[in-house]
């Protein structure tokens, strides 16, 4: 069971890990050019300065930014904008996330203005690091901006989606760190990347098309829910010989075969942006905690270079 | 999509239900607070707008009493 204050933070700057260039150490986005999105509970770049998230306290409503990482991540010593310590401006309660704040330049911040929606900042959800995470009985939700729509929608496409999650879903729940569809019975406009609950784990799911063609696919491996998982999309619009060749899926850095569940309509077709707001969807029903520590998106696809110094960057980082 | 039952506060429009759900949210003090809303704004399954309240201690008595028992969709509607 985690606490909000009950686990020692591991302060330790992420960058310091690791021997030599190659091995991982370094800046994410320093070393992974051209994201068009950013969020993370660390410091991504080196030349990053501004904030990092929006926090609101329920006992007054008053919100800060979180100015100053602290050992590189958003911690309980980190600082809020007045100076003063976060766990200290927080009196020990749980911060509401109301922005989080894009490191890529883009300025693509994940937005919620609806206070009993805000996901909930929890030190030591995923792994040793902090999180913005859900709580029972609550249906709490990321709204991306709409400009990610650009890079995602549309024919030829190119783009990586990477994430660091942690949830508890099993069998008969999900949990969308992207979801973005309009849907007419069995037809899908749009796209939802997510974990899907199956038996007492999950599995990496892509849910996809356009009104006319739509694939449900999720890979074959079932993923342990008791801990925490970085997970790459890597989806290239650009193939025509099918949806799961379309698809690469990594979790833990480690290429996971995906197979189709449900597909209807012809191929090829492209992921069609629908007239809906993206956001990350986490519906109450059967989840109870799941969390987020970043993500991260890129219009193009990674070489496997970059794939294996996210990974081994990413595992040394929250000490996956 | 999932229904649930929710307590909530029904209005004809958005416009009305996000002016609800805004009122609840005080104090207020931060000066350039993001925050806006204190409630999620959902569809019944009658497709009228409902504010679903969490906290029935956050109403006023006269709120309190155009509380119902709704069925809702629990893909709520992103506010701005």
């Amino acid at each position: 069971m985690q606490t909000p204050f009950g686990n020692t933070p591991n302060t330790t700057n992420y960058n310091t890990y690791g021997a030599a260039i190659g091995s991982g150490e370094g800046f994410v986005l320093d070393r992974v050019a051209g994201a068009k999105m950013a969020v993370s509970v660390r410091k991504l770049s080196q030349g990053y300065s501004g904030n990092y998230a929006r926090i609101r306290r329920a006992s007054d409503n008053l919100e800060s930014d979180i100015t100053t990482p602290y050992g590189g991540f958003i911690s309980p010593q980190a600082a809020v904008s007045d100076g003063s310590g976060l766990q200290g401006w927080l009196s020990g309660a749980d911060g509401a996330g109301v922005r989080w704040y894009d490191q890529s330049g883009a300025a693509a911040h994940l937005t919620q203005n609806t206070a009993a929606n805000q996901f909930l900042l929890r030190f030591g959800f995923t792994g040793n690091r902090t999180a913005f995470a859900g709580k029972p009985l609550s249906d709490y939700q990321w709204v991306y901006p709409a400009s990610t729509g650009n890079y995602l929608f549309g024919a030829n496409k190119q783009f990586c989606f990477h994430f660091v999650v942690k949830t508890n879903v099993v069998g008969g729940s999900d949990f969308g760190m992207f979801y973005h569809i309009a849907s007419v019975n069995d037809l899908v406009r749009g796209m939802i990347l997510r974990v899907v609950g199956s038996g007492s784990g999950y599995k990496a799911g892509f849910v996809g098309g356009d009104l006319n063609a739509t694939v449900n696919m999720s890979t074959v491996s079932v993923f342990d829910n008791t801990r925490p998982h970085h997970i790459l999309f890597c989806y290239d619009g650009t193939v025509n010989t099918s949806w799961t060749d379309r698809l690469t899926v990594y979790v833990d850095g480690i290429a996971s075969p995906m197979a189709a569940s449900f597909q209807t309509g012809p191929f090829p077709a492209p992921l069609t942006q629908p007239v809906t707001i993206p956001r990350v969807w986490a519906p109450y029903t059967a989840i109870t905690n799941s969390g987020l520590s970043e993500a991260i998106l890129w219009d193009r696809l990674l070489t496997q270079t970059e794939i294996s110094f996210l990974t081994q960057n990413t595992r040394k980082a929250y000490g996956l | 999509m999932d229904y649930k039952y929710y307590t909530a506060v029904c209005f004809d429009t958005l416009n009305e239900a996000a002016q609800f759900s805004q009122s609840c949210l005080s104090p207020h003090t931060g000066e350039d607070a993001a925050t806006q809303y204190m409630y999620p704004v959902g569809f019944t399954d009658t497709e009228k707008y409902a504010v679903v309240v969490y906290d029935l201690n956050t109403l006023s008595q006269a709120d309190i009493l155009k509380v119902t028992i709704q069925k809702i969709s629990t893909d709520f509607i992103p506010l701005h």
